[in-house]
């Protein structure tokens, strides 16, 4: 941040971890000496009309019916006759009355086939109920913490605060963008800055070393960030650098956004032991089947604790629902080992660096929704990221360290076997090590940001890595136009991998013709893993795993007077601002003049 | 002062004491501390003062005593008694205030004023809490006659962990001395006799030394969940469900 833009008013950093789960609030002080980063009490409905405070906002939104929000029932302290609840008891609700409560919605942030401001959440609902947007949902969450920051701080309006904002590093500029949209609606300010999760997973990290961190990595280390959350998997490449004479570090890869996680593992246990109850002529109606899911989670934990229940047998139970609680109450036993096969070994399997995660069905009429990943083996996405991200192709990354991060990670045995399988892939040198130090699995994400606020404000350390991704625009070739059939398309890169903040480029091309008066629209694309593209490379050819295609762009040249040509000759030139948000603009290379392009709202997609 | 402000002190008195039992619970550090202990010591006398004779003036000497100490360190006990006070000055007029307010509620059907939000008892919150996360309530409802064990133990695992997980968020609670039971301990003189119960031979003076038989239990914090439900559901701890098709 330029120095001018320093707020002077500023007391606090205010770090938010805005997840696809849980929603937390860290902050310091920026007065005091140190980075003390607290956890602010999160106060939220925990059942109609009872307020309790935690430290995690689940990410829910409950869409009440108007009669059963009428008489406040869902009131908060600083806010009256609400018709909605955002939390605890909205996650509740989700297992209950899930036709009214809006889940997941950073996915639906991440996911470009639908248009993310039209309310569609909760997905397929009926038409009765009053649905959200997916950046609706997430400015309820923030404006919720803002809220419960503001009650306690009145003094410190959050909009005078430095803050900083937490997303996927998986997330492309047109999911940042939509998050930046939400957020600035939940009124945060307008110089909040965009960190990726597995960065501040980093900085919660160095913040709890200090200046040790330099004993336990050194120069030349990778370090290999694996965050596997309630819904999702974000995987990182750090590198220790050197610069001047100093240790730094360097953001190197990111992975694609993986629509895989703990929730998979509840529901895959939750499978396994209904076809237990099966077995036993049980059957459970929708009720207990959401209990059941309860009980799993529960179960998880204890399953895969390293000191887990005595015995091989465990026993699952579902209570049940009337006030006769044990004379309905359903029981099985699993035993230990089968259920660590199913967990460990379905998302987490012993493969080889050369696998790659199985492809989607392919089948034309796959229903519309989130594209959850069709294998779950968290091992086999972690062996394509890094055969992917190799210094030379064919040739795979070698991480020295792994961070954990997301809940998942609290059972050892998940971390033991994610070890174990790196230790078999790079069985010849020494194997990779979990990095010494506390791994706060909930709550890293929120504290990282906020000392990295602190660092980036007082002076400390911090990660170097520019863009995570390379962007291309796509061109339509001139040539024979031939019936049926489109034109030759190709992609001409406008911001190379590892663009840096605060950096501006002209991109290299022969000259584009716009036309005035119109919208003008660009097909838009994003590639983690070409690295090598510089700005004004024009590529042919490429395949589907490469470039992924998200928002399309468009621009309206407006019509000049007194001009007769009906298009302008323009070249992109493209900006990363202190802020990392990633700017496109038209610039005439005849006539002067700039044009800024903005993402467009899709018109196809919003309807079921 | 007449007889029922006397016995509206009294109680004040009495909230006073609790206060100080919770005060106590950490070794005494200021002088507000100190002076809350030595109030302690003369609890007998006082409220055999009252139940007995009625007040006798060295017993209000020494009851103004206390409460100008309570009012000055405490700031529930000042509250109490300002509204006390403040409540003793309208019954002192009442033909000022209270004759011209009557007619006007008869005339009206009923004026539509806000109702103070009532509050709950915390207990039915923690009752309510207990029955939501963990199903207690029907738990230790329903009989047990007809059930084998197995039955009992195939649904009191769950009950068992999830009231345990109450416990732990919303008190904390942890054993109040570190020493394994059965092990040696001693009981440091000026001990608080709500932290350490004495059991067996109890003669001679403090510091006393015995086995340890039971470790004690303590809520390290209370953070029970606030209610702002209507007066008509203030006494629910589950709410009748009914599923719609």
């Amino acid at each position: 941040m330029s120095s001018n833009g320093e707020k002077s008013m500023a007391k606090f950093i205010l770090g938010f971890d805005l997840g696809t789960t849980n929603n937390v609030l860290a902050y310091a002080s920026l007065e005091a000496e140190h980075p003390e980063v607290e956890l602010l009490p999160l106060p939220q409905l925990v059942s109609s009309g009872t307020v309790e405070s935690r430290t995690m906002l689940p990410s829910f939104a409950y869409l009440a019916n108007p009669n059963e929000a009428s008489g406040g029932a869902l009131d908060l302290p600083w806010a009256k006759q609400r018709d909605f609840a955002v939390g605890e008891y909205a996650r509740r609700q989700g297992a209950e009355v899930p036709d009214r409560t809006v889940g997941a919605a950073k996915s639906w942030l991440a996911y470009s086939r639908v248009d993310r401001h039209q309310p569609i959440l909760p997905w397929g609902a009926p038409q009765q109920v009053a649905k959200i947007s997916p950046v609706t949902a997430s400015q309820r969450y923030l404006e919720h913490m803002v809220a419960a920051w503001q009650e306690l701080h009145p003094e410190a309006p959050v909009a005078e605060q430095l803050v900083v904002l937490t997303v996927p590093a998986s997330f492309d500029a047109s999911a940042r963008e939509l998050t930046r949209e939400a957020a600035l609606a939940a009124g945060l300010p307008h110089d909040l800055v965009l960190l990726e999760e597995p960065q501040a997973a980093v900085y919660a990290w160095l913040a709890d070393r200090g200046d040790h961190w330099r004993r336990a990595l050194k120069l030349g280390d990778t370090l290999l960030v694996c965050d596997v959350g309630g819904g999702t998997t974000d995987l990182t490449l750090v590198t220790v650098a050197e610069e001047a004479g100093e240790l730094v570090l360097r953001r190197m890869a990111v992975g694609n956004h993986l629509l895989v996680g703990g929730d998979n593992m509840d529901l895959a246990l939750a499978h396994f032991v209904a076809a237990r109850f099966a077995e036993k002529g049980t059957k459970l109606d929708p009720w207990q089947s959401v209990a059941l899911w309860h009980s799993c989670r529960n179960a998880k934990e204890a399953l895969l604790a390293a000191e887990g229940p005595a015995g091989d047998k465990y026993s699952i139970s579902v209570l049940g629902r009337g006030s006769r609680l044990i004379g309905s109450t359903v029981t099985t036993e699993v035993d230990r080992q089968s259920v660590g096969q199913l967990l460990v070994d379905g998302f987490f399997p012993h493969c080889k660096l050369s696998d790659r995660p199985a492809r989607r069905s392919a089948s034309g009429f796959r229903e519309l929704g989130l594209p959850y990943e069709n294998d779950t083996a968290v091992t086999r996405h972690l062996a394509a990221f890094l055969q992917a991200h190799g210094p030379v192709s064919g040739q795979p990354v070698r991480p020295t360290h792994v961070l954990f991060n997301g809940g998942v990670f609290k059972a050892d045995v998940l971390r033991h076997r994610l070890l174990e399988v790196l230790g078999e892939w790079f069985a010849d040198s020494q194997a990779p090590q979990m990095l010494e130090g506390r791994h706060d699995l909930d709550h890293a994400v929120a504290r990282g940001a906020a000392y990295y606020g602190w660092a980036k404000h007082r002076g400390g350390l911090r990660i170097r890595g520019g863009t995570a991704r390379a962007y291309y625009v796509g061109i339509e070739t001139a040539g024979l136009a031939v019936p049926g059939a489109p034109r030759p398309f190709r992609a001409l890169c406008v911001v190379p991998n590892g663009m840096e903040e605060g950096t501006e480029t002209d991109v290299p091309s022969d000259d584009i013709g716009l036309i005035v008066g119109e919208p003008a629209q660009f097909r838009f694309f994003s590639s983690s893993t070409r690295k090598a593209d510089r700005a004004g490379d024009l590529l042919s050819a490429w395949s589907p795993d490469e470039l992924e295609e998200t928002d399309s762009l468009e621009t309206t040249l407006p019509a000049v007077a007194g001009v007769e040509e009906d298009y302008v000759p323009v070249r992109f030139h493209s900006r990363i601002t202190e802020l990392g948000v990633l700017e496109l603009w038209c610039v005439g290379t005849k006539a002067s003049g700039r044009w800024k392009l903005e993402f467009s709202v899709r018109e196809d997609a919003g309807e079921e | 002062m007449d007889g029922k402000e006397l016995a509206n002190f009294a109680t004040i008195s009495r909230i006073g004491r609790t206060e100080e039992h919770t005060i106590n619970e950490t070794p005494f550090r200021s002088a507000a501390e100190r002076y809350t202990a030595y109030c302690i010591r003369f609890k007998n006398r006082s409220s055999r003062n009252i139940s007995k004779k009625g007040l006798t003036l060295m017993a209000r000497i020494w009851l103004a005593i206390r409460i100008f100490f309570l009012v000055l360190f405490q700031e529930t006990v000042a509250r109490q008694v300002a509204e006390v006070l403040e409540k003793r000055k309208l019954e002192n007029k009442p033909s000022e205030a209270k004759p011209p307010a009557k007619p006007a509620d008869k005339a009206e059907p009923k004026p539509a004023k806000q109702p103070p939000k009532p509050a709950r008892s915390e207990a039915v919150t923690l009752l309510a809490t207990l029955q939501r996360e963990a199903r207690f309530v029907d738990f230790i409802k329903e009989p047990l006659d007809s059930y084998s064990d197995a039955q009992i133990g195939a649904a009191v695992r769950d009950v068992h962990r999830d009231c345990a997980k109450v416990l732990d968020r919303l008190f904390a609670i942890k054993s109040i001395v570190d020493q394994q039971e059965g092990s040696p301990v001693e009981v440091p003189s000026g001990f608080d006799a709500g932290r350490y119960r004495l059991t067996g031979n109890v003669v001679g003076d403090p510091p006393f030394r015995g086995s340890l038989a039971h470790h004690g239990w303590e809520a390290a914090e209370v953070q029970l969940p606030a209610w702002s439900g209507t007066p008509y559901s203030a006494r629910v701890v589950a709410p009748v469900e009914v599923e719609l098709a």
